[in-house]
């Protein structure tokens, strides 16, 4: 899927439908299959099974507790699957462009900077999860939690003064609200039977009751 | 001690690095611009990144240390103290090292990033290595830092220390060189044949060079050395 409209709008509408009942959900899995590269689209499969896992426990709580537990795992994983697809497949600057196509220059380029900012941080904090485990992997240190707590602290301390630097670039910058831009968004005639198969599956959930 | 690079190979989309050589013992300096490779080939060294083509053999490494640019990264402890404890090796000795005497307790994030950077280089520098591979060492280091660390480095391990670096104001003195040139890493030789060769020297060694001076090594003090025996 090319348009970075379509990309947004599919990964939500999916979602939900995904969420709402297992047909809906296994409707969605058909189209991740049909319409995204599968498991090669997923740019991190460790930060992918780490949310399974937590998904798995919470879905154990779940079944012992109110039951119903296998049907939200098998939910919660199709919306997992779509949120690792669209997170492969974002472009940078897209949700920028995106957001001022859809809500002008103003309230969308300022909703637009904030997503871009926002998914530029959890790019930055995934590569520097990565380097601190081939940091802690030379050094020979254990993983236990009275490790992992200062090292999170520290890197959650070098998120918070990199989004201080940031704010105070844009404000050196003259920003202090909405921006011009052009977007450059097209719709590619391929994309039509990947956004057409949202709305069959959007159809199945209203039609299955699951 | 040496790690051999047999017709490697790495892409990432249109980007490429290809490279050939063996860093046997000694001190070597791996230079190129930002984006160039230097830092995936340190993790090709290290045996953390995984070629596409080619092998690479490390023969009689025990001991390996790789040092990444962000010292964050590194970061175990809560405050100095257990920090250093962290890398096993004595207290007193690295805050002293570090510039950092009396500050044990204090918390990392209240260390500015160069403080950080010269805690990590010394705890790194205190330990024992088969193998180093330093991944911008130079990152966040003052003029003062940067020389000291040079001259640090300028002392000949037995070991296998490889610098990758784009840092020019300061360099160690070293026993080989290469460079990463359009992709593909090139093996300039040992170091005073392989000054003549290089295509991106520091500042100070184009001068020596344009003035005809012959300096033994890369180190400020064996240019500032050369440029006397030649000025007579």
């Amino acid at each position: 899927m090319q348009d970075g409209r379509l990309k947004i709008l599919s990964a939500t509408v999916l979602s939900v439908v995904a969420f709402l009942s297992v047909a809906g959900a296994v409707a969605v899995l058909a189209w991740w299959l049909l319409f995204t590269p599968r498991h090669r689209g997923i740019r991190n499969p460790r930060a992918v099974l780490f949310f399974l896992a937590i998904l798995c426990a919470t879905a154990v709580v779940v079944q012992v507790t109110a039951g119903g537990g296998v049907t939200y795992l098998f939910r919660m994983t199709v919306v997992v699957l779509l949120a690792a697809w669209y997170h492969g497949a974002r472009k940078s600057g897209e949700l920028l462009e995106v957001a001022v196509s859809l809500f002008g220059t103003r309230a969308g380029f300022d909703l637009g900077l904030l997503a871009e900012m926002a998914a530029r941080s959890l790019d930055l904090l995934l590569a520097d999860l990565g380097m601190m485990q081939i940091a802690w992997q030379m050094k020979g240190t254990p993983r236990r939690l009275e490790t992992l707590t200062p090292a999170l602290a520290l890197l959650l301390h070098r998120q918070l003064q990199q989004s201080g630097e940031q704010a105070s670039l844009l404000a050196l910058r003259g920003y202090t609200g909405g921006g011009s831009l052009c977007p450059a968004l097209a719709f590619p005639r391929r994309d039509l039977p990947a956004a057409c198969s949202v709305l069959l599956a959007v159809a199945i959930t209203l039609a299955v009751p699951l | 001690m040496r790690v051999s690079l047999r017709d490697v190979e790495v892409r990432r989309g249109e980007w490429a690095l290809s490279a050939d050589g063996v860093f046997g013992e000694g001190r070597h300096l791996v230079t190129g611009p930002v984006g160039s490779g230097k830092s995936t080939l340190a993790l090709l060294l290290a045996g953390i990144a995984v070629p596409e083509r080619g092998v690479v053999i490390r023969e009689r490494v025990g001991a390996l240390l790789l040092s990444l640019p962000f010292p964050e990264h590194h970061s175990t402890g809560a405050c100095v103290g257990e920090e250093i404890a962290s890398w096993g090796v004595a207290e007193e000795p690295i805050l002293a090292a570090a510039g950092l005497a009396g500050r044990s307790r204090e918390a990392l994030f209240r260390l500015s990033r160069g403080e950080l950077k010269r805690l990590h280089l010394a705890c790194v520098l205190a330990r024992r290595w088969d193998l180093l591979l330093l991944d911008e060492p130079y990152t966040a280091l003052d003029c003062p830092g940067r020389e000291a660390l040079s001259a640090q480095l300028s002392a000949p391990p037995a070991a296998t220390t490889v610098i990758f670096t784009h840092a020019r104001e300061s360099l160690p003195r070293v026993d080989r060189l290469w460079e990463i040139r359009e992709g593909r890493l090139v093996d300039l030789g040992p170091v005073r044949e392989a000054i003549p060769l290089w295509s991106s020297p520091p500042a100070y060694l184009r001068i020596a060079r344009e003035k005809g001076a012959t300096p033994a090594n890369i180190s400020v003090q064996d240019v500032r050395e050369a440029l006397c025996r030649t000025d007579g």
